[in-house]
């Protein structure tokens, strides 16, 4: 116990004293969680907050054109910018950077008169079917024009999905208002005052709510989504850091006293991971800390902290562990530091890409499950959700710990081969 | 009595990385100065290494003080051994060091205090005894190299080129401190490719090349023998001129 006491103060010791260790230990994961916290709820900020530049080529000299616009306009979903009609397609790239907008709206030249033309076929159409006799000529077949959006490169697939479907459904929205002012104007004659029904006028609105949520502000958003999530990647990224730390003992010659010296490595391993042990429970507990008392004074939503403290407790310390093991594991068989902090660094990426951290996990191929569910990130990331997002008790997550428990007995007992192997132990 | 008894010792690497050893055998008397030397690459470190457990050997037996090394744990703390490279934590001061090594040297909390205290006094690093060895100059490092491989007051010492890169001042008093331990009852086993200072320090030497142990004896004995005036003639004409590292002679 003496022996171990003084081992850990060793490593305390070598800890402390290395000011950039620590910098990278504490300080990185913390611009980390901020950072990506930040840009995904700027992101959803941006969808939904009228932040959004729009760049509007309007060559349509035509009132419907106006109208669609005006419509648009009320939604209060971008910030709009004109540019000349004549403005070419070679300088449209031009124009979005000096406007600074990622998307650019081109409404064609002949819109009015094409949908003028398709509403008033429409409107015919419907008429007929009531036997009104309508003024307007029928034209034979649908006009089809196009309005073009051009998209900043940046934007990604499903944000430019979504603003596609927001003009479609715009222009439907247009189109709709126009088709009844038209049949109202039919069946009522011009001489009418009486305004027809206004379209945009919902009596059922569609409302988002989340499952097993009551309280309305507590509903999961970017912090409740990130934190935990990048708090699980510092954890492993230790590796660079304990992991090195062993490399860089078995480099050193100390190393070779420690061989011939009357005390098991064992326990020299043992003091590194319980005081990595301690730093990763240290590193949640300020990343967190930082989510809950922090994050609203940088205008990001804070923290809610789970009322199951036990449970994010024992889910810290078995999670901390398996990213002790992991780093261990990864330093027992690097030869050289770059070997480790390499390596150490790419498979975090790739385990916790795999795992569900940069996507969630829904969202990955059905061929990838089996791969999924061999990470230690998944089983982590779904017990910090279920406590986080679901406020699920210890016993509920106590079935995703089973897994995380088979990693750290895995990766204990290659690390034990691997010093085994290499005459340490 | 027998500090050290090698017989019929082979080791050979398992990719050829070092020079394999081949019947080697030795008897090292307790409190005895007893020198090792060879060329580069002849097997000293692959022998030093064996005796002192850092490698395990296949064949052949050594026994530390009548028993099997491998039933030797206990008494590995009667081992010290002062490596030549700096072997420590540079980020930590001495005390610190010490703390560490002397606790993983068997040592408890009280004798681990009153070594230091000893040892830093002894070798003049009491004034820098809060200071982080990467401070240190050269020989400094040196001193507390050889603080840490004695705090334990081992009865065997290992030394590995224990004066490599100081100065005359710093060797003096290095070589003046082990002679001290030595009377006191240590046995030195010592390694160096400095002949002069082993020529003070050993009385009695063998020579290895190859992985085999060409010449052994009394320091005075075998100089008297072979009609030489010092230990660099000798080593010359039993080890030739060539370079014996598998380099080509310029």
């Amino acid at each position: 116990m003496f022996k171990l006491l003084i081992a850990l103060e060793k490593e305390f010791l070598l800890l402390v004293k290395d000011k950039v260790g620590i910098a990278l230990l504490f300080v990185m994961p913390i611009i980390l969680v901020i950072t990506i916290t930040a840009i995904q709820n700027n992101t959803f900020k941006m969808v939904n907050e009228n932040t959004t530049r729009l760049l509007i080529c309007n060559r349509d000299s035509g009132q419907l054109s106006s109208k669609l616009l005006h419509t648009m306009d009320s939604l209060k979903l971008f910030q709009s910018y004109f540019i000349s009609p004549a403005t070419s397609l070679e300088n449209l790239n031009d124009s979005m950077k000096l406007h600074d907008a990622m998307i650019t709206l081109l409404i064609p030249e002949r819109f009015s008169v094409s949908l003028q033309r398709n509403i008033d076929r429409k409107v015919a159409g419907s008429l007929e079917g009531f036997g009104i006799q309508n003024q307007v000529t029928k034209s034979e077949h649908l006009e089809r024009t196009e309005i073009k959006t051009y998209y900043h490169p940046v934007l990604q697939e499903s944000y430019r999905i979504s603003m596609l479907g927001t003009f479609n459904s715009l222009v439907a929205m247009t189109e709709n208002q126009l088709m009844v002012e038209n049949i109202y104007k039919a069946i009522n004659g011009e001489q009418k005052t009486t305004k027809p029904v206004d379209l945009s006028e919902r009596g059922i609105v569609v409302q988002e709510g989340v499952a097993g949520y009551t309280d309305k502000n507590s509903v999961p958003n970017a912090t409740q989504h990130n934190v935990p999530a990048w708090t699980i990647f510092a954890m492993f990224f230790m590796v660079v850091s304990l992991g090195g730390s062993i490399v860089k003992e078995k480099l050193r010659g100390s190393f070779i006293r420690l061989k011939i010296l009357p005390t098991s490595y064992f326990i020299n391993i043992l003091a590194k991971q319980l005081t990595y042990l301690f730093i990763s429970i240290a590193m949640v507990f300020v990343i967190f800390s930082i989510g809950k008392f922090v994050f609203p004074y940088l205008d990001l939503p804070g923290l809610n902290i789970p009322s199951n403290l036990i449970g994010l407790l024992t889910l810290t310390i078995i999670t901390g562990w398996c990213a002790v093991s992991y780093a261990l594991c990864v330093g027992v068989f690097s030869q050289t530091q770059e070997q480790c902090s390499g390596f150490g660094a790419v498979s975090i990426v790739i385990l916790a890409a795999v795992g569900g951290v940069f996507v969630p996990s829904f969202a990955m191929p059905a061929s990838f499950e089996l791969i999924m569910k061999s990470t230690p990130f998944y089983w982590s990331l779904r017990s910090f959700y279920d406590l986080f997002l679901e406020n699920k008790g210890i016993t509920d997550i106590g079935l995703n710990l089973i897994p995380l428990l088979l990693f750290i007995i895995l990766f204990q007992a290659a690390a034990y081969i691997g010093l085994k192997r290499k005459n340490l132990i | 009595m027998l500090a050290i008894e090698v017989n019929n010792l082979c080791y050979t690497y398992p990719k050829q990385v070092g020079q394999p050893l081949s019947k080697i055998n030795l008897n090292i008397e307790k409190g005895e100065r007893f020198g090792l030397f060879g060329p580069n690459g002849a097997g000293k470190t692959t022998l030093i290494q064996l005796l002192t457990g850092v490698l395990k050997n296949k064949e052949g037996s050594i026994r530390i003080q009548n028993e099997p090394l491998n039933q030797h744990f206990k008494n590995k703390r009667s081992i010290g051994f002062v490596p030549q490279d700096f072997a420590f934590y540079d980020e930590l001061n001495p005390i610190e060091n010490l703390k560490f090594f002397g606790a993983w040297s068997g040592l408890n909390s009280t004798e681990i205090k009153q070594r230091t205290e000893e040892l830093l006094n002894v070798l003049g690093l009491y004034p820098v005894k809060e200071s982080a060895l990467k401070t240190f100059s050269g020989g400094m490092k040196r001193r507390i190299n050889l603080a840490i491989g004695i705090i334990h007051k081992p009865e065997i010492l290992f030394l590995d080129e224990p004066t490599v890169g100081v100065d005359v001042q710093t060797k003096r008093a290095i070589i003046n401190y082990l002679l001290e331990l030595n009377r006191s009852g240590t046995t030195l086993v010592y390694t160096s490719h400095q002949l002069e200072e082993a020529e003070k320090l050993c009385t009695r030497i063998s020579m290895i090349n190859e992985g085999k142990i060409i010449t052994e004896g009394l320091l005075n004995e075998l100089l008297k023998q072979k009609n030489v005036s010092n230990l660099e003639t000798l080593f010359l004409q039993l080890t030739g001129k060539s370079f014996k590292d598998g380099c080509l002679n310029f």
